[in-house]
């Protein structure tokens, strides 16, 4: 019994949403480091052709739409706190608000679209922007996946039942789901913007 | 031992996986790729040269097609475990199961009728390898979905003991996720998205394959687990 002790005494860590969400989780964001290295190595081979290509994109659009994926991040952070604290209704609102962010991004992204269509002629024959749409495109992908799961959360935070395990355990994977959304434009950004 | 029908269904997925393995990937020499802006006159020749082999090959690989319905079977099987009687998931499970069985049955038939004379117009054969290919690598929403409804069954879950362990659950999505990138190969004739791309071709294939065997693997524990609850 005593032997016991010392072992229960062991603080446990906390990993975010479970273990096993982590497996998706590390194994999306591997595939997009495959494909990020993918990208540099076909760069590398014609860097001024890539360079050229990208100078018709405006940086500008792109910090602008980092920005509104980090204030999504950090609303969702504190949608969580308020949650913890039993404000619900205001989790909820904040949830909301983040999917909102996500809806701007896309919109600037896909106005971006248009633009590229419209100064290039086909662009999917230009290297640099088969990179762009297909890096940009996938994780718009998930920029809608994650807008759908945080919709879920909204309405799971204003459940009776709303901060019990197994709902938190959905909260925080959805939460850490968006982070990872976020993680992953704050590398591509750069990659596709800014690197000369 | 009970349950023996499950086992040997659960295993059957493996069939088809070598099945396609060694009689399309080895023997009809499909690994790696014909590259899809290679010219009309190499994909003939190597149709040409490789005549016996390939149409071989292909016969191996379109005899173990079907053995992938059994897995969906005992995969369904144990869904309907987590989920009750309803078994809306298990139902759509077996339905992706049964459809991804026939778009690759398609696309391999296509390999065969192309392979069946090579001797023809080098154009006809250039189409023919192209109808295959895209026929085998773009329909990627059987696989992509059969794999997002059993994730979503397996994390649902919450009977005690666990049917399937959690971390599979996410691991169905990330293949969900993994086998998507196939749906925009018509786009490309080079590059990671093309038929033969790293991530339109190699991930995909390696994740599917990869997939069948771990969750081979998780039925029959599954399967031992029930049988040993029951006494």
């Amino acid at each position: 019994m005593i032997s016991t002790i010392g072992a229960q005494d062991k603080p446990s860590r906390h990993i975010p949403a479970e273990a096993g969400a982590w497996v998706f989780l590390f194994g999306d964001m591997s595939i997009f480091g495959l494909f990020f290295a993918t990208y540099l190595y076909y760069r590398g081979i014609s860097p001024a052709d890539f360079t050229a290509a990208q100078s018709i994109l405006d940086p500008n659009l792109g910090t602008l739409n980092t920005l509104i994926l980090l204030l999504s991040s950090w609303l969702v952070v504190v949608a969580m706190r308020a949650l913890r604290m039993g404000r619900q209704s205001l989790s909820s609102g904040l949830l909301i608000a983040s999917v909102l962010c996500g809806g701007i991004f896309l919109t600037l992204k896909f106005s971006e679209y248009g633009k590229v269509f419209e100064l290039v002629d086909e662009p999917l024959k230009v290297d640099y922007f088969m990179y762009y749409f297909m890096l940009t495109g996938l994780h718009s992908l998930h920029v809608m996946v994650g807008m759908g799961l945080l919709l879920f959360m909204a309405r799971h935070a204003l459940g009776v039942s709303a901060t019990s395990p197994a709902n938190w355990q959905f909260l925080e994977f959805g939460g850490c789901y968006w982070h990872m959304v976020d993680l992953l434009w704050i590398v591509i950004f750069p990659l596709l913007y800014l690197l000369r | 031992m009970k349950f023996q029908s499950d086992i040997l269904s659960a295993c059957s997925g493996l069939l088809f996986a070598v099945g396609l393995l060694v009689g399309w990937g080895l023997l009809a020499g499909s690994l790696p790729p014909l590259s899809p802006s290679a010219t009309a006159e190499v994909v003939a020749s190597f149709y040409q040269q490789n005549e016996v082999r390939i149409q071989f090959g292909l016969g191996v690989t379109l005899a173990s097609m079907a053995f992938l319905v059994p897995f969906g079977s005992a995969l369904a099987a144990q869904i309907r475990r987590m989920e009750g009687e309803r078994a809306v998931l298990a139902n759509a499970q077996l339905g992706c199961a049964i459809l991804t069985a026939g778009v690759v049955t398609m696309g391999m038939t296509l390999f065969a009728i192309a392979s069946f004379r090579p001797e023809r117009n080098i154009e006809i054969t250039y189409l023919l390898n192209d109808m295959a290919w895209i026929a085998f690598t773009m329909p990627v929403s059987g696989i992509m979905v059969w794999m997002l409804v059993t994730g979503i069954a397996i994390v649902s879950d919450r009977s005690a003991p666990a049917v399937f362990p959690r971390w599979s659950g996410y691991f169905c999505f990330l293949g969900a996720t993994l086998t998507a990138p196939g749906f925009p190969v018509a786009l490309f004739k080079s590059g990671p998205f093309a038929w033969n791309g790293l991530l339109a071709f190699w991930v995909a294939l390696v994740t599917a394959f990869a997939w069948i065997i771990i969750m081979s693997v998780l039925i029959i524990r599954a399967v031992k687990q029930e049988a040993e609850a029951l006494g």
